[in-house]
């Protein structure tokens, strides 16, 4: 079997990108409007909408930089796993119930479609469009490139095919991506996230045994490696250190709300009422498969140190080399699809809401109505977000980085004011919100440009992202305050005392 | 209103908490850098000191946090005729989360000063406590949105009310048109 590793992997990943292109083809015969291909027509169930919400939380982030960061780091990326519970509390708190309530009042079909009727104003909606554009971009062109990387690593190993140009897995990967995002829209996406957090969990639990058994005396020897080495690495803060650690637990814990990839999910629910149980199983679903994220990183660490195995040429090459080296062929198979499926149940809602950005929200927010023929010009717009993304991701460099370091703080800090706190204030004001819209891309792409190019970091190890939500968030509130309410239209203001 | 201005004191108190431990801590705080040995690994080195030295700046950053998740959740569970059952229940979530936060800063600083470590289960005890302490902790307010969800979130009156509201808009939208 050993022999075959390479073969077996690739025949796992051909099965798997196979059962993304016949949901794909299954879901083309359900998706007849635009409702149905952003909204999946309002009508999921709970269990595929909670394994939808937590497998596009777990990206491709989680299942390959996961695993780098507490390599390189430590235990300090355990702020973000168990920022968990608390972040899908606050989630659902705050937005499984009015976000849903507004969406079916006004027949929305978008996340700043119910920014437009909670405000009663086109520029919030704009601006939020806008940033949805702009986060999925940088943040999909980095879900590409991993997701080509992970191919190559793959076709690499197998003596046949040798090694393929960067560009080739870009194509291949992409190609089912869109294939399955174009002919199915959001139905074919919530029901390939599915399988596909499925997959993720099973992998992760899987490989949560396998790093168990990859080092005598298991997790209390990893520990005692790693302390011998290092106390700090396997105390509480990690490496990164105190500020850095509780500014990443801000960010993810309250970022979370404002991910419009896994909140319009919400607005996608046939029962408003089944918010009750999805919430559980999504943080279920996400507690599973952080399993991963841990032992991976731990045990690569240690045996990195122990002399067992070299130095990794990146903190990222800890997922795959772990998995090449010390799982069975058909374990290292299955994570190798989860750890697709965990790129892909993102990238693919990326992609969807990067359409109804450009065909939908947009439009609608400059002109007043959609385009005519919006389910073509959704599926057109679905092809070309994902052609300027990989362009992005294969030829503009430090660029992605940037982009893709923009994403889940832009994100937050946009959209945590105008939404989460927004929708369940009527204080809140459409100029609080452009502005903290406005602020919060200013001062992300700010610092994480200056970080990038010249060096400048927030002391501490502080987080840019936590920095410029607390600003978005600190001026919405301020600015809603300080100027005179807005008349709320009266069937929001009435779902508002629901 | 109330509940706004609170939610907005936080904030700023938050602000004020982070400008103070960066002016006044000592130089770059307390996070590590490169493994002499590994490239591609970090190494904590000997800033326990210079940590042990910002454990109250750290617990008043992260206990403020903690304020302002719960001013979230409260933000989230108010609607018209909110009963303060709500509120007590909600806050008294905020005990034990914040007690487990406490522990961490105080486990941290005997971690710094004691030598051999003690270890709870397979990590060391500070660890152990962030590991099971704050990802259980908050699991409180998962129960209470299950429990509580057919009086706090949306009953059925709730949900018949809501669609006499959009019949009732639609109507109203259409007599516009």
């Amino acid at each position: 079997m050993e022999a075959w590793r390479s073969t077996v992997i690739l025949v796992c990943i051909i099965l798997y990108l196979g059962m993304c292109i016949g949901v794909g083809l299954w879901a083309l015969r359900r998706t007849k409007t635009t409702k149905d291909f952003f909204m999946a027509g309002r009508h999921l169930g709970i269990m595929v909408t909670s394994i939808a919400v937590f497998s596009s939380t777990m990206s491709g982030f989680g299942f390959v930089g996961g695993p780098g960061l507490v390599y390189r780091m430590g235990v300090s990326s355990l702020w973000i796993v168990i920022s968990t519970p608390i972040g899908f509390a606050i989630s659902f708190f705050l937005l499984a119930k009015r976000i849903r309530l507004f969406a079916e009042l006004r027949d929305s079909t978008s996340l700043p479609d119910v920014v437009q009727a909670r405000y009663g104003s086109r520029a919030p909606a704009l601006l939020t469009a806008i940033a949805i554009l702009l986060g999925v971009l940088g943040y999909l062109a980095t879900q590409i490139l991993a997701m080509a990387r992970v191919l190559q690593g793959i076709l690499s190993g197998i003596d046949t095919i040798g090694s393929v140009r960067l560009e080739y897995c870009v194509l291949i990967s992409c190609a089912v991506l869109v294939f399955y995002c174009v002919t199915g829209g959001i139905i074919a996406s919530v029901y390939t996230d599915v399988v596909q957090g499925a997959v993720m969990m099973f992998a992760a639990v899987l490989v949560f045994f396998a790093a168990m058994y990859a080092v005598d005396g298991g997790f209390t020897a990893m520990s005692r490696t790693i302390l011998e080495d290092d106390p700090e690495a396997i105390g509480p803060w990690g490496t990164l250190g105190m500020f850095g650690c509780l500014s990443w637990y801000f960010v993810f814990v309250l970022g979370g709300a404002g991910q419009p990839h896994v909140i319009t999910k919400l607005m996608m629910t046939k029962n408003v009422r089944d918010a009750r149980h999805m919430l559980p199983i999504s943080v279920f679903g996400y507690a599973i498969t952080a399993l991963l994220w841990i032992s991976i990183g731990l045990v690569m660490r240690t045996l990195v140190l122990q002399g067992l195995h070299p130095e990794l040429p990146t903190a990222d090459a800890a997922a795959p080399q772990f998995l090449a080296q010390y799982t069975h062929p058909v374990l290292a198979g299955v994570v190798f699809a989860g750890l697709l499926a965990a790129i892909m149940s993102t990238a693919d809602s990326f992609l969807n809401i990067g359409a109804a950005a450009v065909v939908h929200d947009i439009p609608r927010a400059l002109l007043g109505s959609s385009l005519k023929n919006e389910l073509f010009w959704a599926r057109v717009a679905t092809g070309m977000i994902a052609v300027v993304a990989s362009v992005f991701a294969l030829y503009t460099g430090g660029l992605v980085a940037l982009l893709g370091a923009f994403g889940w703080g832009t994100f937050a800090a946009a959209i945590v004011p105008t939404v989460a706190i927004g929708f369940n204030w009527k204080r809140a004001t459409p100029l609080a919100a452009c502005v903290a819209i406005i602020a919060s891309l200013l001062a992300n792409f700010t610092i994480h440009f200056l970080a990038t190019n010249y060096g400048l970091r927030i002391p501490g190890g502080i987080d840019g992202g936590a920095v410029s939500l607390l600003l978005s968030l600190t001026l919405f509130i301020g600015i809603s305050l300080a100027t005179p309410r807005k008349p709320l239209d009266p069937a929001i203001e009435a779902v508002m005392d629901i | 209103m109330k509940l706004a201005l609170v939610f907005f004191s936080l904030l700023i108190a938050l602000w004020l908490a982070l400008g103070a431990t960066l002016l006044t801590a000592p130089d770059g705080i307390d996070h590590g850098f490169q493994h002499p040995e590994f490239e591609t690994m970090d190494r904590g080195g000997p800033v326990g000191e210079r940590r042990a030295k910002l454990l109250t700046q750290a617990w008043l950053f992260g206990s403020l946090q903690i304020a302002v998740f719960v001013a979230c959740l409260l933000l989230g569970a108010r609607r018209r005729g909110w009963t303060t059952g709500i509120k007590l229940a909600l806050l008294a979530g905020v005990l034990p989360y914040a007690a487990a936060f406490a522990l961490v800063i105080a486990a941290y600083g005997r971690f710094v000063a004691e030598v051999p470590v003690a270890f709870a289960g397979p990590f060391p005890i500070p660890t152990a406590v962030v590991l099971f302490g704050l990802t259980t902790t908050p699991l409180y307010f998962v129960l209470l949105y299950i429990v509580m969800f057919d009086r706090w979130i949306i009953s059925r009156a709730d949900l018949q009310q809501f669609r006499d509201v959009v019949a009732a808009d639609r109507i109203r939208r259409a007599e516009g048109d």
